[in-house]
């Protein structure tokens, strides 16, 4: 039976997987196709669903988003939603515009001296002999595997003895040091090679002089992820300040939260009713930077990132 | 973690957990003493020569002058880092510790800890039981599921080449969102607006099942028929729904990116072998590309889980401050920051040591893991 | 591309270096306080009551040449608990703040908390010392008595008073108090009001409800005549469930610190039962359900969707203005019809109390500033003061007689919502109750709250509700 089986299908085979196998492969070939791309389009309108879904309730009126019938663009676009989230104040006299100062602010000062002491203790840690590096840099590492909010608590107190509370300086220092940023800058100035060390000794400069002449610049791309992140980390930041400052010390994630509304009248008649509309707007301020920020700088974001599995 | 060699694994914890530690600074210091040993090959040599007292010094000073560098981070990771470490480990044993007194502590024993675990604090809200049935649900229905379909797509995305960077960049958009923020948005989607009597909208997911013919459902409050209760713990599932939805959202496009590029960077002869031996397009995937791709999945999985266990924002950004009524899905995270707010700090303390041994124990299998990703 | 990085680099660095430079600016500014002769005064009051405050501070600064008033709005009533407990670990406490009783309760640990009593009938005269330049002191002798009289102090509406008295607070004598200390006194206080739309009333030939039972008996009439609109609006789930408890004797909580919890009864599940019924029948909603205060459903009328009760505070009346869209009335919340026939019409009164803090920013000489404080209180609540501040909120005043001030007089007629309200409180004092403060009075009432979105929704059975509220309290 197989003797007479074998040669038949050597026979045939080749007719067979020209005619209909090519055939057979090009319409599964193109149904795989259909399926492939409907599935990726069908993925990627729901990842993009919500930002846009986000920006056209913004923009929409009270009234057009409460409606059953669902609209896909607005049909008066109301950029005075914007107007009253910014002009939104509280009792203890905050607005949501201040604590878009506050953020800017914050962010500002926590990146510029954070990367700064990042550079000095990585290039130290890096580049330098001392006693006790090892033992240092061993304690660094080994506190990175101890969740935030073990910390958390008793920076709480900390920060009320030192009378510290409502202010911007407690949103600033505890967070100015990051063991992990100073690893990831630290590995980049291990790589670059000591000969120039040696030679920049030669040329007369000092430690000083050769990391801000020489370093930095060549690990240039790594700061800038690291300066990028750490604004980030900044902007995001909503559970230290909802715990240790008022309102009026806040950051701007901290009043997404609560409601907004339109007790001024700028809209309609003056109510206390939360607006949907009005709280898309301030979420909208909270994402859209980062999202902005996320397109152009999209390299340098993902380098620091990918390496940390976490998120800014 | 179905692996049959790792059956054993969670009894070996103890003992392996100290060699991981010894292996993790082994691997630290193995780099530090090739630095060390190039520093001093070409370092500056001082030959013969008696040194006075002040150049004793001034060398002193020259080759500690590291310290200065490290000074500034030294001082604040001693104040905000070391000392609370140290403090937590102490205050969490304090009983009654109360911080309008902090020397009153009625005193020390696991009281903070057996009140938690037991759920008898004083005050209402999610115990930290819930809390952690809570986190661990979420985290492990949502961390699986989009690791799953980010697996889809990124197979999917890897197959096709007309439009490939179109889809990339719509499908990484999500990727550095502020987790409040689009909580809100997507509460938004569950939200019923309105009363009993009339309602306004019901939200863009029940307009959608309303397609289906499925009467709208209210998603972010639940109520009747939508809690299953088992002993103390309550599962308001419509929530669960919620959040699983927004956690899956959220953690796509981390994990699209890294298996994306994980799947780019297999090397094309294996699938030109394969295609000679004549494998199927499912058996490559399964027989090739999954177990060159493994190493990134555990990786994910254990990072994603690790991530998920101190989720919080995400969950405020849903339900709001009070994360649900009286805080029905508290997370561990949230259940800290609640009993520092309440001034219970004896609670948060033990709360927080709580969470540390439960992360602890995922950062040994993090570690075990990526110990196995090398030797692949 | 890179071009773009570059100047994203360069932007960003921008952003931060400004940043930088408005904080070190920022912080050079503003006077330092000389604490010696200023009173620290935190309130949680918005903009509008701020400036009426204002004219006290005003009265007493020209009263009293070298003293200020530093008025601080930290904001609402938790802010300022929060602030004051951070404040007494480093003894930077105001010396005269808001307050509700269970915050004292809490700062009474810290011993830092004045017992009035000892300025309350104080016939002494307020003075104090100032420093020349040459370095000899001086002392100031205003006149002023500083204490009340007999009269002064019957002005007091009692049921206000007696909050204030230490028996009040549990653990009072561990933290070594008298029995008869006065820990606090009544700065202003809100009640509840039921706040109804007159035309839909009229439309459906209905009176305002006086007792639960016609209340709920209207809810079919007015559903029928408006299938969308909602009968009730009730804004405070707990005050609701304290109110019930006090109208019917049922209990709720008590000062007896071995007996804290009484709210796990079998009329208050009854009740409760009842309750999930009118809620399934689409009858009222409350602040949780509707995800924002009533009061922004009942200006909306009720053919919006609009309410046609709605119970809320007193001292929200403003926001309960409709305006043109329909026209509104003001009544007492309704009462429980008892076994013997009588109405009981108990209604909850709240508010803000003042609480005198001693030793803040290591004064030299506390007694001084602690008498002094004292006079700006008796600024705060003078009649005059009190009147004018009634007119600006909807509060009702501490003190009787700031009812005959003729300006008040005015206002109350004068129609407007706020007005009425105020108006209609004034005919309730007799109703006031004040549920007691403990350590754990708080909760009791956050978990109260819950028991009715509990129930109301089915989630939980009354019973199953009330026993893990009661749980939640630690009671045993």
């Amino acid at each position: 039976m197989e003797e007479v089986k074998q040669p038949n299908i050597v026979q045939e085979a080749p007719h067979f997987d020209v005619e209909k196998e090519r055939k057979r492969q090009k319409v599964g070939k193109i149904l795989k196709n259909v399926f492939v791309y409907t599935f990726l389009t069908f993925c990627a309108i729901l990842a993009f669903l919500p930002f846009y879904w986000m920006i056209i309730s913004s923009l929409k009126t009270e009234a057009e988003y409460r409606q059953p019938k669902l609209t896909l663009f607005p049909e008066t676009i109301m950029w005075k939603n914007y107007e009253v989230v910014l002009t939104q104040a509280s009792t203890s006299g905050a607005s949501f515009a201040q604590l878009l100062v506050n953020t800017l602010l914050v962010g500002g000062v926590s990146t510029i001296l954070g990367v700064v002491i990042t550079i000095l203790t990585a290039y130290a840690l890096a580049r330098m002999n001392f006693h006790g590096k090892n033992l240092l840099f061993t304690i660094m590492l080994g506190t990175m595997m101890i969740p935030g909010e073990m910390y958390t608590l008793t920076n709480y107190i900390t920060a009320t003895q030192l009378n510290w509370r409502d202010t911007y300086t407690i949103l600033i220092v505890p967070f100015l040091v990051s063991v992990y940023y100073t690893y990831l800058l630290r590995n980049n100035f291990m790589q670059i090679p000591n000969s120039l060390y040696q030679s920049a000794k030669v040329d007369g400069l000092s430690d000083m002089g050769y990391l801000v002449k020489v370093m930095v610049p060549l690990t240039a791309p790594t700061l800038i992820s690291i300066t990028l992140l750490k604004f980030i980390g900044s902007w995001n930041s909503y559970i230290w300040p909802q715990l240790i400052n008022n309102q009026r010390w806040q950051m701007i994630t901290n009043w997404v939260t609560k409601g907004f509304n339109d007790n001024k009248g700028l809209l309609g008649p003056a109510s206390s009713e939360p607006l949907t509309t009005l709280k898309m707007a301030a979420v909208c301020m909270v994402s859209l930077p980062l999202f902005i920020l996320f397109i152009f700088c999209r390299k340098y974001i993902m380098r620091g990132v990918s390496k940390s599995g976490t998120k800014g | 973690m179905a692996n049959p060699e790792n059956k054993n694994f969670f009894a070996k914890i103890g003992e392996k957990c100290k060699a991981l530690w010894e292996s993790f600074l082994a691997l630290f210091k193995k780099k530090e003493a090739q630095e060390v040993a190039a520093e001093t090959q070409s370092g500056e040599v001082f030959v013969g020569k008696e040194l006075t007292a002040k150049e004793k010094f001034l060398r002193f000073l020259k080759a500690e002058q590291g310290w200065l560098f490290v000074t500034p981070a030294l001082i604040l990771l001693a104040v905000f880092t070391f000392y609370p470490i140290v403090n937590a480990f102490i205050r969490a044993f304090q009983e009654n510790y109360n911080p309008l007194s902090p020397t009153k502590y009625t005193g020390i024993g696991f009281e903070n800890f057996v009140r938690v675990l037991k759920g008898d604090t004083g005050t209402g809200g999610a115990t930290f039981l819930q809390c952690l049935v809570n986190t661990t649900i979420f985290t492990f229905v949502s961390v699986p599921l989009s690791t799953l379909l980010a697996l889809l797509i990124s197979v999917a995305l890897n197959s096709i080449k007309a439009l490939q960077k179109a889809y990339q960049t719509i499908l990484f958009l999500p990727y550095l969102t502020n987790s409040l923020a689009m909580g809100a948005v997507f509460a938004t989607f569950f939200t019923i607006v309105g009363t009993k009597n009339s309602t306004d909208t019901v939200g863009l997911v029940n307009i959608a099942l309303g397609w289906f013919g499925i009467e709208p459902i209210d998603w972010m409050k639940g109520g009747k028929g939508f809690v299953w209760t088992i002993g103390q713990i309550r599962i308001p599932w419509t929530k669960y729904v919620v959040v699983i939805v927004y956690e899956i959202w959220s953690g796509l496009p981390f994990k699209i990116l890294i298996l994306f590029s994980a799947l780019q960077s297999v090397n094309k002869q294996y699938y030109d072998a394969a295609k000679i031996d004549g494998a199927s397009k499912s058996k490559t995937l399964w027989k090739i590309t999954t177990p060159l791709i493994m190493p990134m999945i555990s990786y994910l999985l254990i990072t994603g889980i690790m991530g998920g266990m101190k989720q919080y924002t995400s969950i405020v950004g849903l339900f709001g401050e009070q994360m649900g009524i009286d805080y029905d899905m508290g997370t561990m995270v949230g259940y800290i920051y609640r009993y520092i707010s309440n001034g219970q700090m004896g609670y948060a303390f033990a709360g927080s040591l709580l969470l540390f041994v439960i992360i602890m124990i995922f950062t040994v299998i993090n570690l075990q893991a990526s110990k196995k990703k090398v030797t692949y | 591309m890179k071009k773009i990085l570059t100047k994203i680099t360069v932007l960003v660095l921008a952003i931060c270096l400004s940043g930088a430079v408005s904080l070190f600016a920022g912080c050079g500014g503003g006077g330092q306080i000389d604490y010696e002769h200023t009173i620290i005064f935190y309130t949680s009051q918005g903009d509008n009551l701020v400036s009426v405050t204002q004219n006290a501070i005003n009265a007493f600064e020209a009263k009293y040449p070298g003293w200020k008033v530093e008025h601080t709005q930290p904001g609402g009533y938790d802010e300022v608990k929060d602030k004051i407990v951070s404040d007494l670990q480093v003894q930077t406490q105001p010396d005269l703040a808001y307050c509700y009783p269970d915050h004292v309760a809490q700062y009474l640990q810290t011993g830092k908390v004045v017992d009035l009593n000892k300025y309350l009938d104080s016939t002494d005269t307020a003075k104090w010392t100032v420093t020349n330049e040459d370095g000899t002191t001086q002392e100031v002798d205003t006149g002023e008595v500083i204490g009340y009289t007999e009269a002064e102090l019957s002005d007091f509406v009692s049921r206000y008073f007696e909050e204030g008295i230490a028996t009040n607070f549990t653990g009072y004598d561990t933290y070594g108090y008298a029995a008869d200390a006065m820990l606090t006194l009544p700065f202003v206080k809100s009640t509840e009001l039921m706040y109804y739309n007159a035309d839909a009333l009229k439309a459906c030939g209905l009176q305002p409800a006086t007792t639960w039972d016609e209340l709920w008996a209207q809810c079919d009439t007015i559903k029928k005549r408006f299938p969308t609109a909602t009968p009730l609006g009730y804004d405070s789930e707990a005050n609701w469930f304290i109110t019930m408890c006090e109208q019917n004797g049922w209990g709720y909580t008590s000062i007896d610190p071995n007996n804290h919890y009484l709210f796990n009864g079998p009329e208050q599940a009854a009740w409760l039962a009842e309750l999930s019924e009118y809620y399934e029948k689409g009858y009222f909603t409350t602040q949780e359900d509707y995800g924002a205060y009533t009061s922004a459903l009942f200006t909306k009328g009720v053919e919006d969707g609009g309410l046609v009760y709605c119970i809320g505070s007193s001292g929200g009346a403003s926001h309960q203005d409709p305006g043109d869209v329909f026209r509104w009335g003001v009544a007492p919340v309704p009462g429980s019809v008892l076994a013997d026939g009588t109405v009981n019409k108990s209604v909850i009164s709240q508010g803000p109390s003042l609480v005198m803090l001693t030793g803040g920013n290591n004064v030299s000489n506390p007694t001084e500033k602690e008498i002094m404080t004292f006079m700006f209180i008796k600024e705060l609540l003078d009649p005059q003061f009190q009147a004018s501040f009634s007119t600006a909120s909807g509060y009702n005043a501490a003190r009787l007689s700031a009812d005959e001030v003729p300006a008040f007089q005015e206002f109350i007629e004068s129609g407007t919502i706020v007005a009425t309200a105020v108006k209609t409180g004034l005919t309730m004092r007799e109703d006031f109750f004040v549920s007691p403060a403990f350590n754990g009075s708080s909760t009791a009432r956050l978990q109260v709250g819950n028991v009715i979105v509990y129930a109301m929704r089915g989630e939980k059975t009354p019973e199953q509700a009330l026993a893990d509220a009661y749980k939640n309290c630690g009671g045993k």
